[in-house]
């Protein structure tokens, strides 16, 4: 009994660990792009399948870490003018499907990383789900 | 054999022995026994009112007083001080003092009652089955895994003519713009669905599906086989995760 009791703990100290690790990987990568974006006047080209490395972010990003799975499946995009929910954004980080390697889709999970991130809203603010439920990351609006 | 102790009595039983406080008679027979109490039940009731003599037997199953009251032999039992007294004749004594493995208690009733683990291992069950059913509910919770995709309630067409019509109706190709980043949806008669994105250097997040026809919330709807998401239909667009896809028309 005492055992079955932990594992609920256990079980949220594992959504915190994924979460620090996606919120970590957003703050580089976003780091990472608005520099190139400061530098050039604009943000990278998008166009890349998912887990690809974006073109022109050599010396900004690490391509091992940008194409590795994400801590909650899925692989890193980086879109630009990309429609979500409804919108058009200019500049967007999204964790998506890749092949079978899948992105989470645990509510507690995604909806932890938004209220660490953002504004634990799912469906607005700058962390939401967007085009087949992927999580997106707002660059720039 | 039966370790007695008297207190207060004669060497006789039969009389008080106000100055023989505990007399020790040793290892006594059951037959030695029998008389020893057949005296002392016949003691004087005023001397026996005065001095409280008694008799301590040691029997393999008990450790009895046994006074006497109007003629009547009252036993108690040393182990349990709890306990009242009660009224037994010399066999009665003498069973109980034998008996071993089984109620302390020489008092009626007593083995009518249930035994003392009984309500033990009651509580000890339902300690068990409260355990388990948290365990149950922890292990639930845990594994339970509330979805971000979750399907819709949908009632599908049934009428045959109708979904062909609109099958036909549908079939074409639908994007949300032209440019990188745009997606497309591309629905054919047959009931075939494919869906991609304009990359850079062609579509990517290609993937295809089937699907049917039906109402979500009073609405036309493509429901997928695969994807828990419905497209809705309004007019010549789709709307699938509150995007809008237009329906691009072949130029003429």
């Amino acid at each position: 009994m005492l055992a079955a009791a932990a594992v609920p703990a256990l079980k949220k100290n594992a959504i915190n660990a994924r979460t620090s690790a996606v919120m970590n990987d957003l703050r580089v990568y976003s780091g990472a792009f608005q520099a190139y974006a400061q530098e050039h006047g604009d943000w990278p080209p998008g166009g890349g399948a998912p887990g690809v490395f974006p073109a022109g972010m050599e010396g900004y990003l690490s391509q091992t870490n940008w194409s590795r799975t994400t801590p909650i499946g899925g692989n890193y995009q980086f879109a630009t003018q990309s429609p979500q929910g409804g919108g058009r954004y200019a500049a967007v980080i999204i964790i998506s499907n890749s092949g079978t390697n899948l992105v989470s889709s645990d509510a507690n999970q995604l909806t932890d990383i938004d209220r660490k991130l953002d504004d634990g809203n799912l469906s607005a603010g700058n962390f939401f789900l967007g085009y087949r439920n992927y999580p997106v990351f707002v660059l720039e609006h | 054999m039966y370790r007695v102790t008297t207190s207060h009595l004669g060497p006789d039983g039969r009389r008080i022995a106000a100055a023989s406080e505990n007399a020790d008679r040793g290892e006594l027979s059951a037959q030695e026994l029998t008389v020893l109490l057949d005296a002392f039940v016949e003691i004087d009731p005023v001397e026996n009112e005065e001095h409280d003599p008694h008799v301590i037997a040691v029997g393999r199953g008990a450790k009895l007083i046994i006074r006497t009251s109007r003629g009547r032999l009252q036993v108690y039992d040393m182990r349990d001080h709890a306990a009242p007294g009660i009224e037994m004749n010399v066999a009665g004594i003498l069973e109980r003092l034998d008996r071993v493995a089984e109620s302390a208690s020489p008092f009626p009733g007593g083995g009518d009652l249930p035994s003392p683990t009984a309500p033990h291992r009651g509580i000890a069950f339902a300690m068990l089955l409260v355990g388990l059913a948290l365990n149950g509910y922890i292990l639930y919770s845990v594994f339970y895994v509330e979805s971000v995709n979750k399907k819709p309630e949908v009632k599908l067409l049934s009428d045959a003519d109708e979904v062909k019509t609109r099958e036909t109706a549908l079939a074409g190709t639908y994007a949300t713009g032209a440019k990188t980043g745009d997606r497309v949806i591309e629905v054919t008669a047959a009931g075939g669905v494919r869906f991609y994105e304009l990359g850079a250097k062609g579509p990517i997040n290609d993937s295809t599906d089937t699907y049917q026809i039906g109402r979500h919330e009073g609405q036309l709807c493509l429901v997928l086989t695969n994807e828990t998401g419905v497209i809705d239909l309004a007019g010549d667009t789709l709307v699938y995760y509150r995007d809008v896809y237009q329906k691009r028309h072949p130029s003429p």
